[in-house]
């Protein structure tokens, strides 16, 4: 069977101002957007793969969709959705286009600057490894890929990944090829329409950040303000300095759970 | 056998509308832009004359993207400390079927090119077309682009590219070219709130004002305008290539200039400059214009240059409109009888010269190079405004000068020989008259 390729990319019609509604007409696809279908083009090329790129996306996204795809994609598959969707929920109708797909590539921002997120709920979704920032790739194995992660202050690190994964690479990892005239005068891509299923109802719980219950500290001794102000902050008291411990992983885990157990993080 | 019946390049006014009509007649025809959409890198002063659109779109006034309709013209002479207006309104221009509207040329563009997508046309954006092909005997048979892959065979190839058109060039239609007959248009959109734009122009509603204004640029030969869009204006100035070049200020320090005259500083003040822009003109009307036509390829607008920017009247796209329209015709015509050589095309000069294309050029001839003089620019909004203060001053003379007195004095302190003066006389009246 031909391997599949998938690429997501995000349509971001220009942003209504006062006054004005957004238009479709100023549309595009971030840069990044666009890398993530040139490298998914390339890797299609050596792996003589099909590449399948999908969208959430209003209607007025479609020609845009079309031309993008003109670039060589084999697949589209739009799924028709107006207004805002959670990540979640977005992720979740992507995923069900993706699942027989080894690679998915996104990009790493879309032009209206979101959470960035829809990538992480994919992996979740699809139990496949992540890996984001991405700005090259050094070396392809068999089934894993080492990619190159922008870190922050300039600094690079090399992560490697495992089929299936969900890449989102940054826009300087490449340029999107331009659509030959005739993949434009005719669009090749098979097109698949869907539409955006209501999010699902089953609740995952409440989640809130964690946050330490209050516990109660005796006053501080001493006769002076000072001396209480010294007492409440250990002043006096010999300075306890970051130890490193080296330990076995879940040795590790254990010992933060118990050091935070004895500072009050956990009860 | 070709990929289309007809390739039209450039999808601004003169290439959808030449599209449009290909279209309705069931020929396949490709219109090519290089802009991500219609009218994305399009820019003009602001005021269509859409007329030429009543045999294209029946009552095109409720579908066109409008601003604001024109009911009123001014046309102003301005000197570093004077001016002067004549100011007409027309309630009527306000009603169906209308005259003239201000309309963004991204808006207007765009719903034209989509009209001939309507009819059947294929629309291909950010596509650059970079040249013709030839057959062996230098007959146009179709186009290069910069897209891979990117020939594209035709019967007939209509350029619709707009000034300073590279492939009209390429194709050795404009045998000379001359800086002077061009002139370079700025403006700027400055953002003002649709209730304070009524108040100081003086309109209600959608209706609006185009204000032509000779003087005021700074000493280049030229001109200058502001139109009323619905919550902003535009103003510009067109300002003669050499005379721009002679001189050090910059277009914009020369459109600064404008707004801080008196008499318009007071219409913008307070508004926020949105835009900025620029654009050559083809201000030189028949004496520029090329070849229009060889085997298999026709010259349409700007391209070739038909806009008449006659000192009054800067009207472009509906030139621009009509001759599309009928380099349209004239392909159809030809493809239908097999001849698609010069002389099969030679409709399109007929149809230009029996309309008011070819003819209005005709008339004005003259027009361009006298409105661009320096005794128009420079000593005549002087001397008349120089009268007009005469007759209009009071300091109580014995006894009170008549208008010859006056025009006879201003005449001579301002050194303009009456010759001179009986000259352009005579060639204003025969261009205007
Ligand atoms: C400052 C200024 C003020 C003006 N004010 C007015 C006014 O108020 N009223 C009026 O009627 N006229 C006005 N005009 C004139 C008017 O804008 C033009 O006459 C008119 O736009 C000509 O239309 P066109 O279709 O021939 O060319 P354009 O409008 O220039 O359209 C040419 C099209 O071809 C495309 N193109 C060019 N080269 C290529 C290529 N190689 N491949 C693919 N596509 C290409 C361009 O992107 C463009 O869309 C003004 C002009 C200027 C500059």
């Amino acid at each position: 069977m031909t391997p599949i390729i998938g690429v997501c990319v995000k349509w971001i019609g220009s942003q209504p101002t006062s006054g004005h509604e957004a238009d479709a007409r100023f549309a595009q696809f971030s840069a990044s957007d666009q890398a993530a279908l040139e490298v998914a083009l390339q890797r299609a090329e050596q792996q003589s793969a099909r590449v399948r790129v999908v969208s959430v996306a209003p209607i007025a996204a479609r020609s845009h969709l079309v031309a993008l795809c003109a670039s060589g994609a084999h697949e589209l598959v739009h799924i028709a959705a107006e207004g805002q969707s959670s990540s979640a929920h977005v992720a979740h109708e992507l995923a069900q286009h993706l699942r027989d797909c080894a690679s998915v590539w996104c990009g790493d921002y879309s032009l209206d600057r979101g959470s960035g997120s829809v990538p992480a709920f994919l992996a979740s979704t699809l139990g496949a490894q992540q890996a984001l920032g991405i700005v090259g790739i050094s070396a392809t194995n068999n089934n894993s890929l080492d990619l190159l992660r922008r870190l922050d202050a300039g600094r690079r690190e090399i992560v490697r990944v495992m089929e299936p994964f969900i890449i989102s690479v940054e826009g300087s990892m490449a340029t999107l090829r331009r659509a030959s005239l005739a993949s434009t005068l005719r669009p090749t891509a098979n097109i698949i329409d869907a539409s955006l299923a209501e999010p699902s109802t089953l609740s995952l719980g409440d989640f809130s950040p964690f946050r330490p219950r209050p516990r109660t500290v005796q006053a501080p001794a001493g006769e002076t303000a000072l001396d209480r102000i010294k007492a409440a902050t250990s002043a006096n008291s010999p300075q306890k300095h970051s130890e490193i411990v080296t330990l076995a992983p879940e040795d590790a885990a254990q010992y933060i759970v118990e050091r935070l157990t004895e500072w009050g993080y956990l009860s | 056998m070709s990929d289309f019946d007809v390739i039209v390049v450039g999808a601004g006014p003169a290439g959808s509308c030449a599209a449009l009509t290909i279209a309705r007649t069931g020929k396949s025809v490709a219109l090519i832009e290089r802009g991500p959409f219609p009218g994305s890198k399009n820019m003009y002063g602001g005021v269509v004359y859409p007329r030429i659109l009543d045999a294209l779109i029946p009552e095109w006034w409720n579908e066109m993207p409008v601003q604001r309709w024109v009911t009123r013209r001014s046309t102003m002479l301005l000197t570093d400390t004077q001016s002067l207006s004549i100011d007409f309104r027309s309630d009527a221009w306000g009603d169906a079927p209308y005259n003239g509207a201000t309309a963004f040329r991204p808006d207007f563009d765009n719903w034209l090119a989509n009209k001939a997508v309507e009819a059947g046309a294929t629309l291909v954006c950010s596509t650059t077309v970079t040249g013709l092909i030839t057959n062996a005997n230098g007959a146009v048979i179709g186009i290069h682009t910069d897209r891979p892959d990117g020939d594209l065979t035709a019967s007939v190839v209509i350029a619709c590219d707009g000034v300073n058109s590279f492939l009209a060039k390429e194709h050795g239609m404009y045998p000379h070219t001359d800086a002077a007959h061009f002139t370079l248009g700025v403006k700027e959109t400055i953002t003002l709130s649709k209730e304070i734009i009524d108040e100081r122009f003086a309109v209600r509603g959608n209706q609006g004002v185009d204000i032509e204004i000779l003087g005021g640029t700074s000493g280049v030969n030229g001109g200058g305008f502001i139109y009323t869009n619905l919550d902003s204006l535009s103003v510009g100035v067109v300002l003669k290539l050499p005379k721009l070049a002679a001189q050090s200020k910059r277009p914009e320090e020369i459109i600064a200039g404008l707004k801080s005259h008196s008499a318009i500083a007071p219409l913008v003040e307070g508004g926020t400059i949105s835009e900025y822009s620029a654009h050559l003109i083809p201000e030189a009307g028949l004496k520029m214009m090329p070849t229009l036509l060889d085997d298999g390829l026709l010259v349409a607008g700007d391209a070739a240059a038909m806009c008449l920017a006659a000192g009054i009247w800067l009207e472009g796209v509906n030139f621009a409109m009509a001759s599309g329209m009928y380099a349209a015709q004239a392909a159809c015509e030809a493809i239908e009888k097999g001849n698609t050589s010069a002389k099969g095309l030679s409709l399109y000069k007929k149809l230009l010269e029996d309309t008011f294309v070819l003819r209005d050029h005709r008339k004005l001839r003259r027009a361009p190079q006298l409105v661009l003089s320096d005794r128009v620019q420079h000593m005549y909004p002087a001397l008349i405004t120089s009268v007009v203060q005469g007759m209009f001053h009071v300091n109580n003379p014995l006894p009170k000068p008549g208008l010859r007195k006056i025009l006879k004095d201003e005449r001579r302190r301002l050194g303009i020989r009456t010759i001179d003066l009986a000259k352009d006389a005579i060639t204003g009246f025969r261009s205007f008259g």
